[in-house]
């Protein structure tokens, strides 16, 4: 599904991001990436949503060469990624309806199939009580929740949440994690950077932990460990 | 298909939103075109009629028309007859009595002839002079002033002259301020897109992660400029048209009276200001838009 072969990432200022980074995730995988801030998470993140290019190495998505596209691609290899912020980032004058079908209509879904779609989704994240309502009405697991949905709505191979229970209490923290463990274990790939040292341990999931810009540990049932 | 044409109705009317959110900064963008437009067609307008008056009064540039004085017996007006004639770069004289003049002025007041009676013929016999080429006009009228009996000299070389001067000086002028409008116009707009751009920054950045185009994320903007530039074309073709329409019915008879020459009609001008002030309101809009926009697409 994801394919990082020998990546490397330098930026202009010269400052050396990633380090011949080798990963390789299948479809349907649940991974945590852990490490301190400025180990390299975000360019990962970054390389993968094609916000920057590798200095070298190769980059697969889907069986797909995607280390150099047309700008023009751009958009068609985001559509198999859905992202989910620590901040939300939801729409605050859009209702939780709105949000979530904003993802869609950006795509050019059509009205039907957007009044077929949204719902199912609201009620896969338990929000269909609240679909009208506003961001600023919601807690923060429920405006967590309706970015979720929105990541899912238009059915993406790959979730890739970046810190997504950063701003949450630890037991709202806990059904997020529930919710992207159903989404997992309904076939999509999961990809989520995290600093939440409690929540990798008990998830027993594979770990990549990376440390200055290196993959120093990638196990299956991995923990937070004392590395980082 | 039909994917586009929703993405197409969603993008307009995102457009239309946005615009009204920023009504202070659209009403100033609009203003700015406007401005910039008024000042275009003023000195269009200007050009215009400069041109016309320098076309018509065209036909008196290769004349000399002489007045003569009124006590002049009938061998003495024939004598000069001859001795221009005679001179260098003169291709005909055509003599044109009083009485003539005084008919052709009645025809020429048609309905309102009634004024001229009761009244005696005030208008002197004359010559009018057609030269071989408007070069010999300094000759012949020097030559002209050493004739006895010639009352007055009429010849419009200077006047064209000028005309052509000013039409010069307000062609240059009005295509340097109309420049620096435009430009002001443009930096305006894209400044009012970035606003709508910074109100708008979320949502951008989740249409991009979502994977919307670059058209499609540039289209709103795209249309807020261009509309923002049409609104603003509108305005300034209504004002200028309506503006001189007025201007014409007051001045136009004045003029002819006076200087025996007509403004240009202003429906002669509507569909070239239509047209002309439109496609440039709108490639303003454009591309004060596409340049607010150029830094922030490059992702």
């Amino acid at each position: 599904m994801i394919e990082f072969i020998n990546v490397s990432k330098k930026y202009d200022n010269n400052v050396r991001a990633l380090s011949n980074v080798n990963i390789n995730i299948d479809k349907g995988e649940f991974v945590f990436l852990i490490g301190a801030s400025g180990a390299g998470k975000s360019t990962l993140v970054k390389l993968l949503l094609k916000e920057t290019e590798p200095t070298s190495g190769r980059l697969f998505l889907k069986n797909k060469d995607i280390t150099k596209v047309r700008n023009r691609q751009i958009p068609y290899i985001r559509r198999n990624i859905g992202v989910i912020f620590q901040d939300f980032r939801l729409l605050p004058k859009k209702t939780v309806y709105e949000n979530v079908a904003f993802a869609m209509r950006i795509i050019g879904a059509s009205n039907k199939e957007i009044r077929r779609q949204v719902p199912i989704i609201l009620s896969l994240v338990g929000l269909s009580k609240k679909a009208g309502n506003y961001p600023n009405q919601l807690s923060g697991g429920e405006q967590q929740r309706v970015s979720i949905a929105r990541a899912l709505v238009n059915n993406p191979s790959v979730i890739i949440a970046d810190e997504p229970t950063g701003n949450l209490d630890p037991d709202t923290a806990w059904e997020i994690m529930k919710l992207l463990r159903d989404i997992n274990n309904r076939g999509t790939t999961v990809l989520m950077a995290t600093h939440a040292k409690d929540i990798v341990n008990c998830m027993k999931r594979r770990v990549i932990a990376l440390r200055g810009g290196r993959v120093i540990r990638d196990e299956q049932k991995g923990v937070y460990g004392d590395e980082i | 298909m039909a994917m586009k044409f929703r993405n197409f109705v969603y993008i307009i009317k995102q457009g239309f939103v946005s615009m009204w959110r920023n009504r202070m900064m659209s009403f100033a963008s609009i203003g700015s075109v406007t401005a910039a437009l008024l000042i275009l067609g003023i000195i269009m307008i200007l050009i215009l009629n400069i041109n016309n008056i320098a076309f018509m009064t065209q036909n008196q540039f290769d004349e000399v028309i002489i007045y003569l004085e009124d006590d002049l017996e009938e061998e003495q007006i024939e004598k000069i007859g001859q001795d221009i004639n005679l001179m260098d770069g003169v291709l005909s004289s055509i003599y044109q009595s009083k009485e003539q003049a005084f008919e052709i002025m009645k025809k020429e007041l048609g309905n309102e002839s009634y004024l001229l009676e009761g009244i005696g013929n005030p208008l002197p016999n004359s010559y009018v002079i057609q030269l071989k080429d408007i070069k010999f006009a300094d000759e012949v009228v020097s030559r002209l002033e050493g004739f006895r009996g010639i009352a007055r000299i009429k010849y419009l070389k200077d006047v064209i002259n000028q005309l052509v001067t000013i039409n010069h000086f307000v062609r240059l002028g009005g295509l340097v301020i109309i420049g620096v409008l435009i430009l002001i116009a443009i930096f305006i707009i894209s400044n009012t897109i970035k606003l709508t751009v910074a109100a708008r920054r979320n949502e951008i950045n989740i249409m991009k992660y979502v994977g919307a185009t670059n058209g499609f994320i540039r289209g709103p903007f795209v249309i807020e400029g261009l509309l923002l530039g049409f609104i603003g074309a509108e305005v300034a073709i209504s004002i200028i048209y309506y503006g001189y329409e007025y201007l014409f019915k007051i001045i136009n008879e004045k003029l002819y009276v006076l200087f025996t020459v007509y403004m240009v009609p202003p429906y002669h001008l509507l569909d070239d200001i239509v047209i002309m002030f439109t496609s440039i309101g709108v490639g303003i809009g454009i591309i004060g838009s596409v340049l607010s926009l150029r830094k922030f697409l490059r992702v």
